[in-house]
């Protein structure tokens, strides 16, 4: 029994090792054999693209997945009437018609594939279809879903993937949000309208931060709303991030009225998007703020100040004379990093106070 | 006499026996999850992320002491990484080297009077520096304090909520950020910390500090450590992962939400294995804070690293290694078969401590009963069969296992005379290395009990010239 034992599990091994081995042959050989065949039909593919050379593809698993596969990578790169006479091939083909079929499958992966199938064919009348993929159970199938509907570009989407910016994780959200700023203004409105419907703290978040990336000025008025209104404090933080790339005079005066706001985290991304502004005028008000009781104020608004070219740079340099040390060693650090003359425009007394006791007092008192 | 070598003898083969079985159910849970993970990563859009503005921002903290053979080559591989945004932190640990002047050289480093938020004590930083030609890349230099200091300060320097600790010899692959940071955006409340898995960049063709072909070492003793390294992240740290149960992120390559190494105090400087002892403390404080949290391990994000090429250095590595994880048991001992910690407490903890620290004394008594029962005369033919089944036979087969893991979901090694070293290796490593192995951590748990410390030097040859 004991031998019998050590001799199957020594048999197991030998099994895996072959079986390791075989595989390794095997997808090598598969991987051969796929690409002599993309390499054999690259040009009747080539010829119906350029020609409209009837395309003839034998019955055969391999042939179709090798010309898919050639398919889709033209695909990629064509536009106008070259893809569309692809995407009318494939949809002659049935392959549309069961990439959708397979978006309701029970098995996720297979309607994930099919989800990516669909984006890469970029078909519009696969829309309505991703659409209702935008809920599925699977987070997996939802992703790749919203990155389709990326890539075929229709409006119609637009107030869909608006909505899925609900999305819990942050993953498909960030994929969602990257293909509502892939849709430019169009994609306005439906986010507009979210942030002014300001019920889902998540969505609205996202919003304000597309609508920034977006930089369409009809956004400005309602992100001003959010950042003098909202109760959540990350909403009002990320309208003044989205302000400062939103830029104007509108946002620049309620940036500078949340320099006043009870919040750190709301005063420190004001003073961060002033200094994004570019607008010397922002100089005062920033200097202003720089005796803040919190550290990450203090910094983003030195850091602004050095980013407003020579206005600002004096404004730190006259810094440099307050007697509060954590407002002096910021100002210097700032003035170093953007390559400003410091040592000559260090003043006796901020050089007065070593920065490595400056360093254990912020640990002490984290003001 | 006779009837304590029996104890011992049957003891021991219990041992191997259930030590057998949980790593064939960690091979297995890993079997699965890494099929799920390799599911979920075709289906990632990577690409779209990477240029997304909402992706979280992170720093990339890398102390170094002595390492000027590799610190340049290693920076550079670092801003190639693709990732949305991210800073560069090098942490000079008061090398007595020219890693600092290697890196001024390249960089063009200017000192700057930068005042820092010392929110974890550590040594003290000696200057600032941030670079002419490289925007996101800051250097702190630092008194000498370890590892775990450098660290230390490098979170104190850190201005993103994340940051990935990598060590300064280790090469990322270039979308290794983007994979280990998908846990925290697919659920950013309750991520604290995922890990990568390490590999063995020996053997490998390393440009312009990128691995751009994957092969095996021609060093026996740094294949034996491929298959090693191969068993441990992909056959067992998945495993763990998947229970929610991980006790341990490599040094090498992790990332953590920085507010919750802040709340735990950050990293242990008194210790060797100051990288499970952070794990196991985080498991601890979100435990009894009741906080719903995950750990996590993702087999594909890929850091590359030069293990040992002598047995000699490679004991002082095995050693050092073997006492951190005897310091963090001990210390942690309290989470033992306690229900308040979980799975880490129920199953993590009595593992390590009956597997991992007392199983190579367990595994050496046997050896040295089986010596003494053969040379008393009162081995019998029965006994020998089941040693060999459950000693050794088994530990081939899950060497294979982990192998045949690789092949079929990770499929780094893309020659098939590569895999079949690979096998060869995962045979013979049980037949003298594994033992040696053994050996040495049973030293390793004499060093400890005597209170030796210190991390001992290894001197780091740089990727160009070992693959030259």
């Amino acid at each position: 029994m004991l031998t019998v034992s050590v001799v199957t599990l020594f048999g197991l091994s030998g099994v895996l090792v072959a079986l390791t081995l075989l595989r390794k042959l095997w997808s090598r050989r598969l991987e051969r054999g796929h690409q002599l065949l993309v390499g054999r039909y690259r040009e009747p593919v080539e010829a119906f693209v350029i020609d409209g050379v009837p395309l003839h593809v034998e019955d055969r698993d391999a042939d179709r997945a090798a010309v898919l596969d050639l398919i889709l990578r033209y695909l990629s790169v064509l536009k106008g009437r070259e893809a569309d006479a692809l995407i009318d091939y494939l949809d002659d083909q049935g392959y549309i018609e069961q990439a959708m079929r397979h978006l309701c499958d029970r098995w996720r992966w297979r309607r994930a594939e099919a989800a990516e199938l669909l984006g890469n064919l970029r078909s519009p009348k696969s829309v309505p279809v991703l659409v209702d993929a935008l809920g599925d159970p699977c987070e997996d199938v939802r992703t790749v879903a919203a990155r389709s509907l990326a890539s075929i570009r229709d409006p119609a989407a637009i107030p869909a993937l608006a909505d899925a910016l609900n999305e819990p994780s942050r993953w498909t959200l960030s994929m969602v949000a990257e293909n509502l700023m892939v849709m430019g203004a169009e994609a306005v409105p439906p986010l507009i309208a979210l942030v002014d419907r300001g019920d889902a703290h998540n969505a609205c978040i996202a919003a304000v931060q597309i609508l920034g990336e977006i930089r369409d000025p009809r956004a400005v008025a309602p992100i001003v709303e959010v950042l003098h209104g909202a109760e959540n404090l990350n909403m009002r933080a990320q309208a003044a991030a989205a302000l400062g790339k939103l830029g104007g005079a509108a946002a620049e005066a309620a940036l500078e009225d949340a320099l006043e706001d009870p919040q750190w985290q709301v005063r420190a991304q004001a003073a961060k998007a002033l200094g994004r502004t570019g607008n010397p005028g922002c100089a005062y008000r920033l200097a202003q703020a720089m005796p803040d009781t919190s550290w990450w104020v203090r910094v983003n608004c030195a850091e602004a100040l050095a980013s407003l070219g020579e206005v600002g740079r004096k404004h730190l340099e006259n810094l440099l004379d307050s007697p509060d040390r954590y407002v002096r060693d910021q100002c210097v650090a700032a003035l170093q990093v953007y390559g400003y003359p410091v040592v000559a425009a260090i003043p006796a007394a901020a050089r007065r106070v070593p920065s490595g006791g400056s360093r254990s007092a912020a640990l002490e008192t984290n003001r | 006499m006779t009837l304590l070598l029996h104890i011992v003898n049957y003891f021991v083969l219990v041992y191997f026996l259930i030590l057998d079985s949980t790593y064939t159910f960690l091979l297995a849970v890993s079997y699965q999850e890494s099929g799920r993970h390799n599911r979920r990563v075709a289906f990632g859009g990577y690409d779209v992320i990477f240029k997304s503005p909402l992706t979280l921002p992170i720093s990339v903290l890398m102390p170094a002491y002595n390492e000027e053979a590799t610190i340049v080559e290693t920076v550079n591989a670092l801003r190639l990484l693709e990732y949305g945004q991210f800073e560069i932190v090098v942490i000079d640990d008061g090398s007595s080297d020219s890693t600092l002047a290697e890196l001024e050289r390249t960089f063009g480093l200017e000192r700057i009077e930068k005042p820092l938020r010392l929110t974890i004590p550590c040594r003290p930083i000696k200057a600032v520096y941030t670079s002419r030609h490289v925007s996101n890349l800051t250097v702190l230099s630092k008194e000498n304090g370890g590892k775990s200091d450098a660290l230390n300060a490098g979170i104190n320097a850190a201005r993103y909520p994340l940051f990935c600790a990598i060590d300064a010899d280790a090469i990322l692959e270039k979308d290794a950020l983007l994979h280990v940071v998908k846990p925290f955006m697919e659920r950013p409340r309750e991520t604290v910390a995922s890990a990568g898995i390490v590999r063995v960049a020996n053997g490998c063709r390393v440009s312009a500090g990128r691995v751009v072909s994957v092969g095996t070492p021609t060093n026996l003793i740094a294949l034996f450590q491929v298959v090693e390294y191969l068993r441990a992240f992909l056959g067992n740290r998945t495993g763990w992962s998947r229970l929610q149960a991980l006790f341990i992120i490599s040094g090498a390559f992790g990332v953590f939400k920085k507010q919750a190494v802040v709340d735990v105090g950050g990293y242990r400087t008194d210790t060797v294995g100051e990288d499970m002892d952070l794990v196991m403390r985080l498991h601890k404080l979100l435990r009894e804070r009741r906080e719903k949290y995950r750990i996590v391990f993702i087999p594909d994000p890929v850091v590359w690293t030069e293990v040992p090429e002598s047995l000699r250095v490679l004991r002082k590595q095995r050693n050092r290694w073997h006492r951190g994880l005897l310091e963090c048991l001990a210390t942690h001992r309290a989470m033992t078969a306690n229900p308040r910690y979980g799975l880490v407490g129920l199953l993590g903890m009595p593992y390590n401590i009956a597997f991992e620290a007392a199983g190579p004394l367990i595994e050496t008594a046997g050896y040295v009963a089986l010596v003494v029962t053969a040379v008393l005369g009162m081995l019998s033919l029965h006994y020998l069969l089941l040693f060999f089944l459950l000693a050794l036979a088994y530990g081939v087969f899950l060497s294979v296992a982990s192998v045949f893991l690789e092949e079929v979901r990770l499929n780094r090694y893309h020659k098939p005379a590569d895999i079949s070293r690979l096998l060869l290796f995962s045979v013979l490593e049980n037949f003298g290395y594994r033992q040696l192995q053994s050996l040495w951590r049973v030293e390793a748990t004499v060093d400890f009990l005597r209170k030796k410390s210190g991390w001992g030097e290894i001197h780091r040859k740089g990727f160009e010239t070992a693959n030259a």
